[in-house]
């Protein structure tokens, strides 16, 4: 008697537990639908981001293809002078911008306080988020002013090349600073106490140690500056004086580059070429910053110590 | 810390000239920058402003913190060291000839300061001369050279930070009025700048519809980033198997942050109008386009968050019988909070700055308040087309060209002001982060 209410409560006992366990399984079969659909989504966003550079490129390449077409074949035309200046404004603001930089993040990482290099830092990469339109403000109102004075008669207005190179390494400094000093501080610290151990100064141990081994890191911090003194458009426009560019090497001479050319096409201040060419010349920077997207993100994957920068402007 | 090793009367020294630096300093700007500030900038700071007015006076104060911040912040980079004392007062010195040469400053001010700049100077070389018994080697001696190099290479850097805000500061601050922030600009006047800039004088127009039309347009854009960023991150980092497929979203993601700005320009200034028959410069398009921008930008930070929430929490939620799912939403998004914030505040700030982009597909008028209501056909005033336009309305009359210049910083002030109480939100979101992950 006692034996069989034990076997039925048991019975009982187990016939619940199979209940349970079949709405468990439910339960996680809905819960396992719920997290493929999710995951699905969650890899649709993550290729949007492909599917957008791929239209940016497919649009451009469709309406400017006649234009680039032609000047593949025949010479790039007016668009060699605009490619010319595009280059020289870039290379010059950025050879400014690591003159100053460079030391300023060796600074940083390898003889500054924790104190100073938290208050820097913020601060130089809250520069890189400083809207180009206001650069172009100061460099018109205040820079282009000082230059033309500086240099006396030969620019009257100040507005050149020259005041597009200082304002675009303001611009550009961040870039320079923020990644190079993130590439001197992974340079691991028994490089530098196996350096000083040997009886090195401070500044021997950086130079001849800790740069050599960030040099991917400062090419990268480099190149990427370039790219985005390259792309720049407000600033340059509101500086560089506006005239269709001759091939010189004279900073003091008034010039175009090629995104100033799209911006002035569209706002009608520019007739050379046309819409084709328009595109064309978009893609033609599109095709040149690219391939110094492609350089770096080549350094950045064989670098031997990754680092990286918190600031979403700025990193490689 | 960086008194140490330091005897106690340079330390004295130092701090003697640093104040007496500081008063003078404070007391000179305040006689010379009327002077100084019209010779750089051509213009006069504060524009009419009497000292008297409580306002000019907030506005007076507020420069001298930040000057007394960078001269402070210059003093300590360049004289971390033994000679705080003699480099600051040589460095004073030499600014103060140089201001009584070029007959910036009155003679008894010059003297007073030269004097105690000597004194400071005299006490500090004495003191370090006492201290210093073991003759230097060379190579310290090139150390500290380059040392020296360095530091003003880093002032620099910091100091066009700084020049920046302050010239914005100085040149827009006082061109800004409560009816500047809220008036709109009278219509179809925009070519005729100075009958405009007249109207400025009597307060009839300001960026009012501009400040709401460039928050419309970067709200909207963030609507649309925001969730995909957020997709994004989580999948690349909790989900992505480490194949070639995962580089390539990686590497497109660069490519896409790489995209200059200029080119969406362009693409949001034809593509939607042909392809769909919007207008050539509407709120959705504009928005669209800088989420191309911000995209990137977004993916990175969250990428970054995610990964700086310690294992041990997605651990002790697996050992809990949590599926992955809500690892995701209730551990991981939950720790990661912060750091998505500051990186989506941080894009926002700098989406709120872009021209080039929104002068093209958000639009560039100036008087209509921007409708949410028709997204696609309505043009959409914001604060850097504003600015822009502002800038580009050249005209000979010489007086309209100076009263445009103070506009347009006054434009600038508004933009940049609106910009850093973004970022710096941002950086306190993130310095509670990092204080809450350090105590854990």
């Amino acid at each position: 008697m006692a034996i069989e209410t034990i076997l039925k409560s048991n019975n009982h006992l187990y016939a619940n537990r199979k209940k349970q366990r079949s709405s468990r399984e439910r339960k996680t079969l809905k819960r396992r639908i719920e997290e493929k659909i999710f995951e699905s989504l969650l890899l649709l966003s993550a290729v949007s981001s492909i599917a957008i550079v791929l239209l940016l490129i497919g649009y451009l390449g469709l309406q400017g293809y006649p234009a680039v077409a032609n000047w593949v074949l025949h010479g790039f035309g007016f668009l060699i002078p605009y490619m010319f200046t595009t280059a020289y404004v870039g290379a010059g603001a950025v050879a400014i911008a690591t003159a100053i930089g460079l030391p300023t993040a060796i600074y940083l990482a390898e003889f500054s306080g924790l104190g100073i290099r938290n208050f820097i830092k913020p601060s130089m990469e809250t520069l890189s988020g400083i809207p180009s339109v206001v650069m172009g403000v100061i460099g018109a109102f205040l820079i282009a002013p000082a230059v033309a004075s500086f240099f006396g008669g030969t620019s009257t207005s100040g507005l050149c090349v020259f005041t597009a190179w200082i304002v675009l390494a303001i611009m550009s400094l961040p870039f320079v600073v923020s990644i190079s000093e993130d590439a001197l501080r992974a340079v691991p610290n028994s490089y530098r106490e196996a350096s000083q151990g040997l009886g090195a100064t401070n500044w021997q141990t950086t130079f001849r140690v800790v740069l050599p081994e960030a040099r991917s890191g400062i090419l990268a911090a480099i190149l990427l500056a370039l790219a985005s003194a390259l792309g720049e458009t407000m600033a340059v426009w509101m500086v560089i004086g506006n005239t269709i560019p001759t091939i010189s090497l004279n900073p003091l001479l008034r010039a175009d580059v090629i995104s100033t050319y799209i911006a002035r096409y569209i706002y009608g201040q520019e007739s050379v070429g046309d819409v084709t060419s328009l595109y064309g010349a978009g893609f033609v920077l599109l095709v040149m910053i690219g391939a110094i997207n492609i350089a770096v993100a080549m350094i950045a994957r064989s670098r031997l110590y990754p680092a990286r920068s918190s600031h979403p402007l700025i990193r490689m | 810390m960086y008194f140490k090793g330091l005897e106690r009367e340079t330390i004295i020294a130092g701090f003697a000239v640093l104040a007496g630096a500081g008063l003078l300093a404070s007391y000179g700007i305040a006689t010379l920058l009327k002077d100084l500030t019209y010779t750089v900038t051509g213009a006069l700071p504060f524009g009419t402003l009497p000292f008297t007015d409580t306002f000019a006076n907030l506005l007076w104060s507020l420069l001298f913190l930040f000057a007394a911040t960078f001269l402070s912040l210059a003093g300590y980079l360049l004289m971390e060291s033994h000679y705080i004392g003699i480099v600051m007062a040589s460095i004073i010195g030499l600014c103060l000839v140089a201001a009584s040469i070029l007959g910036q400053i009155d003679t008894v001010l010059s003297l007073a300061t030269g004097a105690l700049c000597l004194f400071g100077a005299f006490v500090g070389f004495s003191a370090k001369k006492k201290s210093r018994i073991v003759r230097t080697p060379a190579r310290v001696v090139e150390e500290n050279i380059v040392k020296v190099c360095l530091r003003l290479a880093g002032l620099i850097a910091i100091g066009s930070l700084f020049t920046v805000i302050a010239v914005v500061f100085i040149r827009g601050a006082p061109y800004v009025s409560l009816s500047f922030l809220t008036n709109g600009t009278p219509p179809g006047q925009f070519q005729k700048i100075a009958a405009i800039l007249g109207g400025f004088e009597t307060g009839v127009f300001g960026v009012g519809p501009a400040i709401i039309g460039s928050f419309l347009v970067c709200g909207v854009c963030e609507l649309t980033t925001i969730p995909l960023g957020l997709g994004s991150a989580i999948y690349l980092t909790e989900y992505a198997p480490k194949n070639i497929f995962t580089r390539i979203i990686h590497f497109f993601v660069e490519l896409l942050a790489g995209v200059p700005s200029i080119i969406l320009g362009i693409f949001g200034y034809t593509f939607f109008f042909y392809s769909f028959h919007w207008a050539r410069q509407s709120l959705l398009g504009g928005a669209l386009c800088l989420a191309f921008m911000t995209l990137p930008w977004n993916i990175r930070v969250t990428e970054e968050a995610i990964k700086t929430v310690p294992d041990d929490f997605k651990a002790a939620s697996y050992a809990l019988g949590a599926t992955k799912l809500q690892t995701i939403r209730r551990i991981i998004l939950e720790a990661a909070g912060p750091g998505i914030l500051t990186g989506i505040l941080l894009g926002f700030g700098a989406a709120f700055g872009e021209a080039a982009v929104v002068i093209f597909t958000a639009g560039n008028a100036f008087y209509n308040l921007p409708s949410p209501f028709s997204p696609t056909n309505s043009n959409i005033p914001t604060l850097p087309a504003w600015i822009y336009q502002i800038f580009r309305g050249e005209t000979t009359n010489e007086l309209a060209r100076m009263r445009a210049q103070n506009v347009a910083f006054a434009g600038s002030f508004v933009l940049i002001a609106i910009f850093l109480v973004i970022t710096i939100a941002a950086l306190l979101v993130r310095n509670r982060l990092s204080k809450k992950l350090g105590a854990a």
